[in-house]
């Protein structure tokens, strides 16, 4: 074989960098040497991957090296049953989009079958992650699968610049060589980049390069690979500290000119505001361009993150991005410097990752009346995979789904009830089952849930009880 | 007003699956369902072989697994050995089951393949339940604990179809299916919409119908020769076309494994039931003549011939629409591509649960029509990649149709997944399809594509752990695998066995 991957350098300091570099150190074999060029300032967009994670969080956290005691201990992460989004595109249009595990059937009915062409009941009422997050309590869901809490499913809620420290504290026992320079200048020649100079004029060399350097993609733009973009937006966040209670839901409220996010974490409140680049009202802000990179892997050259991609973090896309970047570098690590291969693989998943994840943000945006304001005009798209999504679900509730969705089914049900999408057509079975059965087994559905969410503790009370045992039981590191 | 009456035209294999689906999915829809199958003449038992999926088709019409084992002669099926495909000489099992299990969230393939490259040279059958208990002719039903080694494999059947057809007309029958006996003279149209309204059967009968589903066969009298829905033929990648089919007497005790064997020109198979063994040989009229191709099926019998041989003519490739107007092709009419994986009756699975569960309420609109297709589309298309990859991962090249395949300018997904699997023992994965990881490394390893190199997360542990574990687990399969039963003593005690079997062995 050809002269192997031996030395890989990681160009960025922020939250990219950081997983990735957390990621691969668990992943490879000591022979693989790993440095880290901690360039200053590229974590100033970081949070732009959101303040919210999917349940997926869990085992990838997990799987690099940052169990969920840890990354209570080290940051002031938060539980998270979903999104609230509120006066969505119109007045009128709030609902929460709850993590769920997948629905019920019977009678070859599907659950949301239940719903159509009802005014009496909604999806949501019948969600235990939605209801809990409405009335702000939390608990881990058990295994037991007669408890109705079992079916619920959880993410995080967290400060991006919080768990980029945590991430490099975790990373710090492991063996990685950490550089702080900026980067003066990036050689490349026809297959790749050979070299990286520095601020302090050194010239850094590795068999693989891998760009987290922010939504400048300093690597691979030194390659010359064009940036896709979608649309322009301005954004500007802050943090406050804010006292309990701290909902175990993050609330995104829409308005004319785009929309405000609030996430409580424990003990402070990350505001993030989007609107249009125009807007008056919003001259703090930064412009932003959501979109993606022509290809994520050019050369010896591969990018993770915002250098890949940036998209909108209207819903928990950006931090599933980012974590199947990683996962898909993690099964691709190249074996010798010919990575034909593994580019056009890591680019071929990276397309259909990007296209599906963004398919969901597309369909928040779908609104037949959306506010005529520039903002909402811009997010407005209508492609085939999105059309057939929208189109299958109003004619008979039909689920389209696409190969290796980061959004699953019940994601996409909820967005479409809570968005008020009608179906048009009512199932066939639905129609041949009983109502009255139907409507007492939603009313004992609704009741269970009810008394399930009347005894589970406020949010706060239970993160500070949980964080209590584990420090009694001195679970994670000393 | 939506659908009242829906009439399946042909009772084949795809004719009477359907049926009894419907009839047992509509039963309290007051929809009533017609079959329309002119008598054939001396319906020979020819074995067809399935994919593990049949079985929820089975399950969900709540038919109990024994007595349809009995009603079928359906032997157990634990994977397809393929016979002279890499090399003559070669064999492998592609079994429905994994190749141990993963470690560390890496599979089991990569640190074989690490094993591999470094001088160990055992097989990676070997560490595959299914292979090695098909290899030794046991069979049991998979264990429901999955730490279990005995919990890593699945199984299909082999069955006589025609018995299998016979045993769903009962079924379907009992469900108030109505069965009309008669060819069809004439189909007739509404003007205005171009749907089909009904049929004149040679009795001089007219059968109606809002919804029809063509199970015609490979001509497809609806959808083609109606209504021109178009062919998409893929001749050009799979290329044959005829196929020849004789039962004959089985020599010994049946395998729960089919059997496919490479020619010079097409490939043989081999499906034993209870008490007779079917046999086919599929190829191609351009490089064989069909006297030639006779004599090679019937020099390689293991036994006597039980029927005269039967012969079949097809075009591989697929319907360009599956649903037109209100017609739906189920079976040959929906397309057809050789039963090489025995992929004909999951395919015809596949279109009747599409068509339950987009079942129209009301009429049907262009929405159902399109969502159906483009699923279709899908299967097919997946499924003739998977196919043709057994014709193109070979070193063979000892006929003409052997050195076509190696000129052939493969299908891009096709190629680049050979590519990345030769380079580093990559599979890249898809959801949507029947065949996964694991028969994909199935037909690379069994023809001898092996991979350069390996992934590198393999090396976290070392070389002598990985070799202690694939030792370990070796062991494991094979002392589990004596433990199991004989195939057919488990077809005796799961009172599945036809009296033949029954009296057949000690």
């Amino acid at each position: 074989m050809d002269k192997p991957v031996k030395d890989i350098l990681i160009c960025g300091g922020g939250l990219a960098a950081w997983i990735t570099a957390a990621a691969l150190s668990r992943a490879l074999p000591d022979e693989v040497s790993l440095t880290v060029l901690d360039i200053p300032d590229t974590d100033k967009f970081d949070m732009l991957y959101g303040t919210v994670t999917a349940p997926a969080a869990y085992g990838f956290f997990l799987e690099i090296g940052l169990s969920e005691p840890d990354l209570l201990r080290l940051t002031h992460t938060a539980f998270s049953f979903g999104t609230h989004y509120m006066q969505w595109g119109s007045p009128s249009r709030s609902w929460v989009q709850c993590h769920h595990l997948p629905f019920p059937a019977r009678d070859n009915v599907p659950f949301v079958h239940y719903f159509t062409g009802r005014t009496d009941a909604r999806l949501e009422d019948f969600l235990v992650s939605a209801q809990a997050g409405l009335r702000g309590v939390f608990a881990h869901p058990p295994e037991q699968a007669r408890i109705p809490l079992s079916r619920a499913e959880y993410g995080y809620l967290f400060s991006p610049i919080e768990l980029c420290n945590a991430l490099k504290s975790v990373v710090s026992s492991r063996n990685i060589t950490v550089k702080a320079h900026e980067i003066r200048c990036v050689r490349t020649n026809e297959t790749g980049i050979f070299g990286i100079e520095t601020a302090d004029e050194k010239n850094l060399q590795a068999d693989l390069f891998i760009d987290c350097s922010g939504p400048d993609a300093k690597l691979l733009t030194a390659l010359n690979t064009a940036f896709t973009p979608e649309r322009e937006v301005r954004a500007s966040w802050q943090c406050l500290p804010s006292a309990p209670p701290w909902p175990p839901l993050r609330n995104v409220h829409g308005s004319d000119r785009g929309w405000t996010a609030g996430t409580s974490v424990r003990g402070q409140k990350i505001t993030f505001q989007i609107s249009d680049t125009d807007s008056e009202h919003h001259k703090s802000g930064r412009n932003i361009l959501f979109g993606k990179r022509e290809k994520a892997w050019v050369g010896n050259c591969v990018a993770t993150g915002h250098a890949a991609s940036v998209i909108d973090p209207v819903s928990p896309a950006p931090m599933m991005l980012l974590q199947r970047d990683v996962e898909r570098l993690l099964g691709l690590i190249p074996l010798s410097e010919d990575m034909t291969v593994e580019a056009r693989e890591y680019n071929r998943r990276f397309e259909s990752d990007f296209e599906h994840a963004n398919l969901f943000n597309q369909a928040l945006y779908a609104i037949d009346d959306a506010p005529d304001t520039p903002f909402w005009q811009q997010a407005q798209s209508r492609g085939d995979k999105l059309r057939r999504k929208i189109s299958q679900f109003e004619n008979r509730g039909i689920p389209v789904a696409f190969d290796m969705e980061s959004f699953n089914e019940e994601d996409w049900s909820i967005l479409h009830f809570g968005m008020g999408r009608k179906i048009k057509n009512r199932n066939f079975f639905a129609e041949l089952a009983d109502t009255r059965d139907i409507d007492s087994n939603l009313a004992k559905l609704k009741q269970s849930i009810a008394q399930t969410v009347l005894k589970m503790p406020p949010h706060h009370v239970y993160i500070s009880k949980l964080i209590a045992y584990l420090e009694r039981k001195n679970v994670g590191r000393a | 007003m939506g659908i009242q009456h829906i009439c399946i035209l042909g009772g084949g294999t795809a004719g009477w699956m359907t049926a009894a689906a419907l009839s047992h999915k509509l039963q309290k829809s007051g929809i009533s369902i017609g079959l329309v199958e002119s008598e054939q003449i001396g319906t020979v038992g020819v074995g067809e072989a399935t994919l593990p999926h049949i079985r929820y088709f089975n399950r969900a019409l709540g038919i109990n697994e024994a007595e349809f084992m009995k009603a079928t002669n359906a032997t157990f099926k634990l994977g397809i050995e393929f016979c002279d495909w890499g090399r003559v000489g070669d064999s492998y099992i592609h079994p429905f089951g994994d190749f141990g299990k993963p470690v560390r969230n890496i599979e089991f393939y990569h640190y074989w393949n690490r094993l591999r490259l470094s001088g160990h040279d055992v097989g990676l059958d070997e560490y595959s339940y299914a292979v090695m208990a098909a290899e030794h002719g046991k069979f049991h039903l998979p264990d429901s604990d999955t730490k279990k080694i005995e919990s890593t494999f699945s199984y299909a059947y082999q069955f006589d179809s025609s018995l299998y057809a016979d045993f769903l007309r009962a079924f379907a029958e009992h469900r108030g299916v109505k069965r009309t006996e008669g060819r069809v003279i004439e189909v007739q149209q509404d003007n205005a919409t171009g749907h089909i309204t009904r049929l004149k059967l040679d009795s001089g009968e007219y059968i109606a119908g809002d919804l029809f589903i063509d199970c015609s066969g490979f001509r497809g009298l609806l959808i083609e020769q109606k209504l021109s829905a178009g062919y998409e033929d893929w001749s050009e990648w799979l290329p044959c076309n005829r196929a020849i089919a004789v039962p004959c007497e089985a020599s010994g005790k049946p395998l729960p494994y089919t059997r496919a064997t490479a020619r010079k020109v097409g490939w043989q198979w081999r499906i034993p039931l209870q008490h007779r063994t079917g046999n086919g040989y599929v190829y191609c009229s351009e490089f064989v003549s069909d006297d030639v191709a006779r004599e090679t099926l019937l020099g390689s019998l293991e036994g006597n011939i039980l029927a005269e041989p039967n012969r079949l003519y097809f075009k591989t490739g697929r319907r360009k629409k599956f649903w037109d107007k209100n017609v739906v092709a189920v079976g040959l009419s929906a397309g057809f591509l050789e039963p090489l994986e025995s992929t004909s009756i999951h395919l015809i699975q596949e279109g009747i649960t599409a068509l339950v569960e987009l079942f129209p309420n009301g009429h049907a609109n262009d929405l159902d029509m399109e969502e159906y297709n483009l699923r279709m589309e899908l299967q097919f298309e997946r499924v003739r990649d998977f196919l043709l990859l057994h014709y193109v991962a070979t070193q063979r090249d000892d006929s003409d149709m052997w050195r076509y395949f190696r000129n052939m300018s493969l299908p891009d997904s096709l190629r680049s997944k050979i590519e990345a699997w030769l380079s580093r023992g990559l599979v890249p994965a898809y959801e949507r399809g029947v065949f996964l990881p694991p028969s994909w490394i199935a037909v690379f390893t069994g023809q001898n594509l092996l991979p350069r190199g390996y992934d590198p997360r393999a090396n976290l542990l070392s070389r002598s752990r990985i070799s202690d574990m694939a030792h370990i687990l070796r062991r494991t399969v094979r002392e589990t695998i004596s433990r199991a039963p004989d195939h057919s003593d488990f077809i005796r005690s799961y009172g599945a066995a036809i009296p033949e079997l029954v009296s057949g062995s000690p």
